[in-house]
């Protein structure tokens, strides 16, 4: 059991340097010392214990850190970038793709906290908890591959800050795209551009949102809308 | 008061038709709003609605019928980051039918304490942790950008407004990409920010061309900056600079 911790400022400069320079094909290590280390991260104001565990998929660390989160008031650190930076850190061996036995880090964006509006929806703890904690089931089919893999279909939802705060939009996302013989989601679900694939309900959430009221939709109101190309994902 | 319409049908609420104000409590944060809206353009039926949201984080609150406004007892920020500036959407919603309807809505609100932006201003500057880079532009989630300097950099933000090569080296960058943004990302905004921004572009460059046409787009996007740098001078100040180094 550790306690959750937060990097500063330093221990953000050498997670950065280090993801540049892995991403470099530099031989480097993750810094793993800065995590308890006060030098490079410091405590936070409430006790968090967390284990170092194996997970299947980015819905289980979903619905651990749910777990976790619902004993204390999270709202402080919501952007708090050192707290997510710190977790990413902690299970960066999970998160990060490897290629020949080496860490292939994905952008730094996925680790550690931007607040550019494009770039924080990326982010491999922060986004995968909240979707979780607020959509529990409804994401299993955007989150269920391994931990390392980034999902193109949460990355195409969420390009949409609105989206993630719409119970009907992931609600009828869920009823479109989840497989529910595989656990994960749809054969076509993430094409660019074939009928009913999910950047084009992105593109028809944009246009109906000019008109209705989507967020005090339920998901069967707002699949009643559904024009007929996503038909062929409603069975 | 004139209201600007579009083509859903939409009636857009104007920034003096809904005064907000947020009030600290501790940790958390309560806010409260007064509205002077033209009740009698709209159902009786009609509900009212306002959403405050930071970044993805959003929360929802229902203020009963336009006509008959029941504030929720409890106006606690308790769902949304609060690590910035709170940014709040009215709206007014047609709920007679299944599917209900937006009749007027209004976004990009903030708390009167808060408001950072004025008519003088059309963007606010601002330090962050960028790393290696100089400045990068970031949009807020109310369209609003905003120039981000690294903050490493000494004195970072005087240098914007008295350092001419620094000035050179980043305004007209800084304003192709705003522009660009408007353009092709901000085609749904209906914003005060890209009204100001297009209207600030249109006296450099004329009248927007048609988003249909790529290329013509490009070309006004580079005669608003070419236009807008020559104002300034930007290159000759930023050789004089150099010459004298």
């Amino acid at each position: 059991m550790k306690n959750i911790r937060a990097l500063n400022s330093k221990g953000i400069e050498v997670f950065n340097d280090y993801i540049f320079r892995r991403r470099s094909k530099e031989n480097v290590q993750p810094p793993y010392y800065a995590l308890f280390d006060a030098e490079y991260s410091e405590e936070i104001n409430v006790s968090i214990d967390i284990e170092e565990i194996e997970f299947s998929s980015r819905y289980e660390i979903g619905t651990y850190l749910t777990d976790k989160f619902n004993l204390i008031n999270i709202q402080p650190y919501l952007g708090h970038k050192g707290f997510w930076s710190w977790l990413a850190l902690f299970w960066f061996d999970q998160l990060a793709p490897k290629k020949d036995s080496q860490h292939a880090p994905a952008k730094e964006y996925n680790y550690i906290l931007s607040s550019n509006y494009n770039h924080r929806p990326r982010h491999a703890i922060f986004m995968t908890w909240q979707l979780v904690n607020q959509y529990g089931e409804d994401v299993r089919f955007m989150l269920s591959k391994a931990p390392s893999v980034r999902g193109e279909l949460t990355e195409q939802l969420m390009a949409r800050q609105e989206i993630l705060s719409s119970n009907s939009a992931i609600g009828v996302a869920s009823l479109l795209y989840y497989d529910t013989n595989t656990g994960s989601f749809k054969r076509g679900a993430t094409g660019r551009k074939s009928a009913g694939c999910v950047a084009r309900f992105v593109s028809w959430l944009q246009q109906v949102q000019r008109t209705y009221d989507i967020f005090s939709m339920s998901k069967e109101e707002l699949s009643y809308l559904l024009p007929n190309e996503f038909e062929k994902f409603q069975n | 008061m004139l209201r600007k319409f579009n083509y859903t049908g939409r009636t857009r609420i104007e920034k003096s038709e809904a005064l907000f104000s947020i009030s600290a409590e501790s940790q958390f944060k309560n806010f409260d709003v007064v509205f002077n809206l033209d009740i009698e353009s709209f159902p009786e039926s009609a509900a009212l609605y306002i959403e405050a949201y930071y970044k993805e984080t959003r929360q929802r609150f229902s203020f009963g019928l336009v006509t008959e406004q029941k504030p929720p007892s409890s106006r606690l920020l308790d769902e949304i980051d609060l690590s910035g500036d709170t940014l709040f959407r009215v709206i007014v919603v047609d709920e007679s039918d299944v599917h209900g309807k937006i009749l007027a809505s209004g976004d990009g609100f903030r708390a009167g304490a808060e408001n950072k932006g004025n008519s003088e201003s059309l963007i606010a500057v601002g330090l962050g942790d960028l790393g290696s880079e100089i400045w990068r532009v970031e949009i807020e989630a109310d369209g609003t950008p905003e120039l981000c300097l690294n903050k490493k950099i000494p004195n970072a933000i005087n240098r914007l407004t008295e350092d001419r090569l620094f000035q050179s080296l980043i305004l007209p960058a800084a304003f192709r990409q705003i522009l660009m943004y408007f353009m092709w990302n901000g085609e749904d905004d209906e914003s005060d920010a890209k009204e100001l921004w297009m209207e600030f572009a249109e006296k450099y460059g004329g009248k927007k061309p048609f988003l249909e046409d790529t290329s013509d787009t490009l070309r006004w996007i580079d005669e608003v900056v070419s236009a807008f740098s020559s104002k300034f001078k930007f290159c000759e100040h930023a050789l004089s600079i150099l010459e004298d180094v």
